[in-house]
């Protein structure tokens, strides 16, 4: 079913949409949710979440990409358990990513006015656009998407240790980035 | 040791502000355009899942029509000319043969099938384009569907409230529509014309035509679940000497649009019950064994089997299933199993006298069940067609915490519905004077019986102990309101799945009941 015809049943209220939304999107949120949790049940929680933020958006909402705008409230169901997690003491891979994210900090004092998400977001999509296609596609799998890097390496025919040194300079070319715009976080 | 204090305190917070950074860039990646999104879009990642444990909702139906030879007839008329494919009976392992080859063959196997047919090809789980692709082949009438439903309640209405005795029952609207279709499919004249009238189709043509795309749209049959629909006919050329034609046309219709294999047999054996028990074993998965009887004056049986059979969307931990006391109508508590499971964020619906909700299945379709409010009985939600509907498909929206308990049940059902279909304003079916099945043959048959069997189980496959995080997850949405679906008295259930159909704003869909039952005592 088209994403148009999907909304179309969140806008008629049909509870079909959650039905078409599991048939089409089901795997794809779930591979998200798991990518940042490792858990199945964990995850499982977060796409139901997000079926139900959808059924409470979608009117008024009318998203343009139904699996980016699904993907990110499972993004953000998933970062929320991860700090319950976290509080808890338990191990996820988002630790590792977002001690990856660490590297694109930039460099500031903090007595300039915070930056807020969305510009960043701005910033972010402007250097991404300029990037070859194959690092683009690397980088919003391993960041957007949490794909673990051993998986992203198996898909794309290179070593973990190869990719993840191309990674870094990902990384490392991001924070000069903002740091070159003056934006800090 | 101060000063080791106040360097632990800033080594904390400056972790915290680091993470609070690394989290704003997770945010900041988290809105990042669609199309860079899109762009990247991964091939769908197989999640290894923590255990085999399964929790089942198998349903099964048989629905048998009798149509019999009438004992008083005319025999003054020429007799038809016997049909040569029709004498010589062969082995029962003769190879079944394909709709085209039926005129070209002169022999049949005794019950093995006379015309085989081919299943729609089962896909996998994860195959939606092939689901796609068998949505635009199969463009149904939303017309036809509303008929379907509008035909699953006023019949399912008729048989729940006309059960009394305060035992369990569960019916498949769709296995009598079936087997009604491929008998209006023979029937002319006023037959005919009521048949129709029930199945709510203007003529044979729409109704042969809508529900092979039905049929298409429902199957299923994968690694996951199955959704299985069969027909078969059991035709007896040879009456008390008297050879029987039956028409071609009907027979190959029959396969074509309804799938249905064709078994020639002899009514006045008694290995003809065992040969047709066999086959709904078969289409049933070994649900239902059914003792049939049958009997020498029968020509033709039309036998409908559905199966169902899918694993809940979410979980049940067994460890968290405990025995717990149901409460039976006349007052009288039994002790059963409870499986248990709370939705923080979850759908329901409250109407008048009933709570309803509903546990998703993995293809697609759902069970409802509904729980009567105190002092409402299932008897009173089933009273009319109206209300029926209404506990199926209407009352207030609410979302917010769900806490089921459900009785895990299993139980069989047997009906007679020749009265009810009488009642129903089908009549000259069964009068061997009135009826026309003159499009299964030109001798005078009626309908003697009708009878349907069901099997429905909600429980446990296979137990594996699983290790479940027992944490009641803290969702962004705070709980509207809340719902108790503890089904610890009488209650109605349903299995239902959504068809889609085209219409001018695109797509709508309609949810289809497939089985409908009541649950009076799960221990019984």
């Amino acid at each position: 079913m088209k994403d148009s015809d999907i909304i179309a049943l969140f806008f008629a209220r049909e509870e079909t949409a959650i039905a078409e939304t599991t048939a089409k999107y089901g795997r794809l949120l779930q591979s998200i949710a798991y990518n940042i949790l490792a858990d199945v049940q964990d995850s499982e929680e977060c796409v139901s979440d997000t079926y139900l933020q959808a059924w409470n958006s979608i009117p008024p909402q009318k998203p343009e990409s139904l699996s980016a705008y699904l993907g990110r409230i499972v993004r953000n169901q998933a970062i929320n358990v991860w700090h319950r997690n976290r509080a808890q003491k338990r191990y996820n891979p988002a630790d590792v990513m977002l001690e990856e994210l660490g590297d694109i900090i930039p460099a500031g004092a903090g007595i300039e006015e915070e930056i807020d998400a969305n510009e960043l977001a701005r910033h972010i999509t402007q250097w991404l656009r300029a990037l070859a296609t194959e690092d683009r596609i690397l980088f919003v799998q391993r960041y957007w998407y949490a794909l673990p890097l051993k998986k992203l390496a198996a898909e794309h025919g290179s070593s973990a240790n190869k990719l993840a040194g191309r990674m870094y300079r990902l990384r490392r070319q991001l924070k000069d980035s903002l740091e070159e715009a003056g934006i800090t976080l | 040791m101060n000063d080791m204090n106040k360097t632990n305190d800033n080594k904390q917070k400056d972790a915290e502000k680091s993470f609070l950074q690394e989290e704003k860039v997770f945010q900041a990646i988290s809105r990042l355009d669609d199309d860079l999104i899109e762009e990247a879009r991964p091939r769908p990642a197989r999640i290894k899942r923590p255990s085999p444990k399964k929790w089942l909702a198998v349903a099964a139906a048989v629905l048998a029509i009798a149509i019999i030879f009438p004992y008083i007839m005319d025999f003054s008329g020429a007799m038809p000319r016997l049909d040569p494919r029709f004498t010589g009976k062969t082995g029962k392992d003769a190879a079944p043969q394909s709709p085209e080859n039926l005129h070209e063959s002169g022999e049949l196997a005794d019950y093995g099938p006379l015309l085989a047919v081919n299943y729609p090809a089962g896909h996998s789980y994860e195959d939606y384009d092939a689901r796609r692709q068998i949505r635009d082949q199969n463009q149904l009438s939303g017309d036809f569907l509303e008929a379907v439903n509008d035909f699953g309640f006023r019949t399912a209405a008729a048989i729940l409230a006309g059960n009394q005795t305060g035992e369990n029952v569960n019916y498949s609207p769709l296995s009598l529509y079936y087997a009604l279709a491929i008998a209006a499919s023979g029937a002319g004249g006023e037959t005919a014309a009521e048949l129709h009238d029930l199945l709510g189709v203007r003529d044979t043509a729409t109704l042969d035509d809508q529900s092979g795309m039905l049929y298409r749209s429902l199957y299923f049959d994968n690694e996951i679940g199955k959704f299985l629909i069969a027909n078969s006919l059991w035709l007896d050329d040879d009456m008390n000497g008297e050879p029987v034609i039956f028409k071609d046309n009907f027979i190959k219709n029959a396969a074509e649009n309804y799938y249905a294999s064709s078994h020639s047999v002899d009514f006045s054996d008694p290995a003809t019950a065992d040969a047709m028990a066999d086959w709904i074993a078969k289409n049933t998965k070994g649900t239902l064994l059914p003792e049939l009887e049958v009997d020498p004056e029968q020509i033709l049986s039309i036998i409908n089997t559905v199966y169902y059979h899918d694993e809940w969307t979410d979980r049940f931990n067994a460890q968290k299933t405990e025995p717990g006391s149901f409460y039976l109508s006349k007052g009288e508590a039994v002790e059963i199993d409870f499986m248990k499971q709370t939705f923080d964020t979850g759908m329901f619906y409250r109407g008048d006298g009933y709570t309803r909700a509903s546990l998703a299945l993995k293809n697609g379709g759902n069970m409802v069940f509904i729980l009567p409010d105190e002092g409402v009985s299932p008897a009173d939600l089933v009273a009319t067609q109206e209300k029926l509907e209404d506990v199926f498909t209407g009352g207030e929206f609410f979302s917010g915490e769900v806490v089921w308990e459900i009785p895990k049940f299993s139980f069989q059902s047997k009906l007679e519905l020749k009265e009810i279909l009488q009642a129903l304003g089908v009549e000259s079916s069964f009068l061997p004077a009135k009826a026309d099945f003159s499009g299964i043959t030109d001798h005078l048959a009626y309908i003697s019986s009708l009878t349907q069997e069901t099997h429905i189980a909600v429980n446990e496959d296979g137990v594996e102990a699983s290790a479940f995080t027992d944490l009641a997850f803290v969702g962004a949405m705070q709980p509207e309101d809340r719902a108790e679906m503890i089904l610890n008295r009488p209650f109605l259930f349903g299995i239902t799945t959504y068809v889609s159909y085209p219409d001018t704003d695109g797509c709508r869909s309609l949810e289809t009941p497939c089985f409908i039952g009541i649950c009076e005592n799960p221990t019984a």
